[in-house]
């Protein structure tokens, strides 16, 4: 909280439908965001136990300077993987981070299970447990819009809520909030279903005056003049993320046909530039971000016979063009959308989700399984078959969607085609064939993400592979976006949000932070992350990598497995020598205010 | 020799508009500079690619190769 010494710790207990509140002052030394969350969960995990067990917990929290600065957007989740079973830690934006920081509270633990369904109301001075029966097997724009109806504060409010997937328990289930944002990746969806929990709402309607306004006010007129000046975040808003697919596919970095290719023929017609001129109808931004990257596509759909028809807005962005377009052959936007659509309505991680079919489809080419099994004859460009496997993705007809429900490394165990099961340590792999960079950094990354260490943006920059260079650059960004992350800034912003910035902005606020303390909680917040791992049993010399990647050329050339792996090892190698750092150093003393 | 640049939407402003073009360039001459003939000033540089591959700006080039001047991948 700032201008506070604590961390004030909203703890939700759905067998008893009980809350308490802590005010942490331990947790100032994780800062916020990722940190305090890291620890909460360290806390309270049960690595004895299914990562579906009502015993887990599910962590939220934001940083120490959301949506007080521009672009510090997000709010973080964390929880063990029901896809991977080791660490599960997501961000999504919207609402969710203003309002909690307005409702009064800096983290929440949820834990237990609700014996009937519900959902939790939590404002200010007050949080309520309602029954959500008649919202259960209700889509995510559905049960959004019965609890808009029904909950008050508008505008001040974020609903955060699972789809039928997430209800049962489909280990990549998303959470959606407020409409066009999710916390997609990993499974938390499957979570929030476990604990029999559909959905959150929160209001903050308090007011959290500056105190130094003129200090802050300078800081802030700064960020503010960098965010929406500079030509990347310009980038952000016209066309968006989709801006990749041109120089994917014209360099072979696009993962195409269960990246059987690495270019796709139709990549120009689904490229970002074809999206805005033939579907793109409203750019939306996350609460406290002046830029609005949130990119809405519109397509039609005949609901009924004689020419009836309703209009469908949906947000795109190129990881999802990636694992429900180039992934699966899909050739033209409209069709894309229309998969998007129904992605989102039964609440799936829009990558795991395409990347499974990827698998599956390829999977069935082979004669691994038959027709039978798949129902609809899933085959690259078929929208139709897709859309439907979708939704038997969601509610699991027969053995066969049941195990792609699990992910594609669950799925291939059961019926083969683990070498082209595009995954990284059980995590669907991201839009990325761009080299090294693209296949060590989410393989040692903490999450498994392409997002922990940006790895892929290093195949670009590097002009020759050095070893030794790739690996320190995928350690240091990894440490580093754990300091971003405390905060919790949206990860697009991250070349505003230089350390020089950081320190001003925290300082303008109340901390009395240095450069030398933020290196400091960064590497923290990591050890905390490893610690967690370890717990879990992850051995990061173990993660095998499918062959497919080595099959197919990247942007950078064909990759050897065998640098692959040694890249790995050398990662590990710093890995040991930070832990074992750890091991050696007292109890962190308190950093800031 | 002749060698073809393709210049992504954001760059044409250096190019007079023009999107695909020929330029003239000495033997055995580098990505650099055809470029450089171009207009294109390096900073407004992002991803080189020919035939569905990252090239850099040492690059040799042929007679009738064409080079693809890009955006700079970007994300999280």
């Amino acid at each position: 909280m700032i201008y506070e010494d604590y961390i004030k710790v909203l703890y939700i207990d759905l067998n008893k439908k009980q809350i308490r509140i802590e005010h942490r002052k331990d947790l100032k030394a994780y800062l916020g965001g990722v940190g305090v969350a890291s620890k909460l969960l360290e806390e309270t995990i049960h690595p004895e136990l299914d990562p579906l067990d009502e015993g887990q917990p599910i962590i939220f929290a934001i940083g120490a300077a959301s949506t007080v600065y521009p672009v510090v957007t997000k709010t973080v989740a964390m929880f063990r993987s029901p896809l991977t079973g080791e660490l599960g830690e997501c961000y999504a934006g919207g609402r969710m981070a203003l309002t909690l920081l307005l409702s009064g509270y800096d983290a929440l633990v949820i834990q237990g299970k609700s014996e009937d369904p519900c959902y939790i109301s939590i404002k200010r001075n007050n949080v309520e447990f309602k029954d959500a029966r008649a919202l259960w097997g209700m889509s995510n724009s559905e049960v959004g819009r019965f609890i808009r109806e029904r909950e008050s504060g508008g505008g001040k409010r974020s609903i955060v809520r699972i789809g039928p997937a997430g209800e049962r328990l489909s280990r990549y289930a998303c959470v959606c909030v407020d409409t066009y944002r999710h916390f997609g990746r990993l499974g938390l969806g499957a979570v929030f279903g476990s604990k029999n929990l559909k959905a959150l709402s929160i209001i903050g309607d308090r007011n959290l005056p500056i105190k130094d306004f003129k200090g802050y006010f300078k800081v802030y007129q700064d960020i503010y003049k960098r965010v929406t000046e500079t030509e990347i975040m310009a980038k952000y808003h016209d066309i968006g993320t989709p801006l990749n697919i041109a120089p994917l596919n014209a360099s072979g970095g696009l993962p195409t046909k269960n990246l059987r290719q690495n270019a796709f023929e139709y990549g120009d017609d689904v490229s970002g530039e074809a999206f805005a001129k033939t579907n793109l109808v409203r750019k939306v931004a996350c609460t406290g971000c002046p830029v609005g990257c949130i990119h809405i596509g519109h397509f039609r759909r005949e609901f009924d016979e004689g020419y009836e028809y309703e209009a469908i807005n949906v947000c795109y962005d190129y990881e999802l063009i990636f694992s429900l377009g180039t992934f699966l052959g899909i050739k033209t936007p409209e069709e894309i959308l229309q998969i998007i659509d129904v992605v989102e309505q039964m609440g799936l991680d829009a990558i795991s989700a395409g990347v499974v079919l990827g698998w599956a489809t390829e999977a069935l080419m082979r004669g691994l399984v038959t027709q039978e099994q798949t129902i609809v004859p899933l085959a690259f460009g078929d929208a139709k078959s897709y859309m439907t496997a979708v939704e038997y993705i969601a509610c699991q007809p027969n053995d066969f969607y049941h195990a792609l429900a699990q992910g594609a490394d669950f799925a291939s165990d059961q019926y083969g085609g683990k070498d082209f099961a595009m995954t990284f340590a059980k995590n669907e792999m991201p839009g990325y064939h761009t080299g090294y960079g693209s296949i060590v950094g989410p393989a040692v990354g903490a999450r498994h993400s392409h997002l922990c260490n940006g790895g892929y943006a290093l195949d670009q920059s590097m002009k020759v592979l050095d070893k030794q260079k790739l690996v320190d650059a995928i350690f240091a960004e990894e440490k580093e976006r754990c300091v971003l992350n405390s905060l919790v800034i949206c990860l697009f912003a991250r070349k505003v949000y230089d350390r020089p910035t950081i320190l001003a902005a925290l300082n303008s606020i109340g901390h009395n932070l240095t450069d030398e303390d933020l290196t400091a909680i960064g590497e923290r917040i990591y050890r905390t992350k490893l610690r967690i791992k370890k717990s879990l049993g992850f051995n990061q010399l173990e993660v095998k990598l499918p062959k497919r990647f080595f099959e197919t050329p990247s942007m950078t050339g064909e990759l050897d497995e065998k640098i692959a792996y040694e890249l790995i090892a050398m990662y590990q190698q710093k890995v040991d020598e930070l832990m074992a750092a750890d091991e050696s150093q007292p109890t962190p003393a308190v950093s800031g205010s | 020799m002749r060698v073809f640049l393709e210049v992504a939407s954001g760059l044409t402003r250096y190019t007079q508009g023009q999107s695909l073009f020929e330029v003239e360039v000495s033997p055995n001459a580098t990505v650099e500079e055809a470029i450089h003939k171009a207009g294109i000033p390096e900073e407004a540089l992002g991803l080189l690619a020919m035939n569905r591959q990252k090239v850099d700006l040492d690059q040799t080039l042929q007679e009738d190769d064409r080079v693809m001047i890009l955006p700079l991948i970007m994300g999280g």
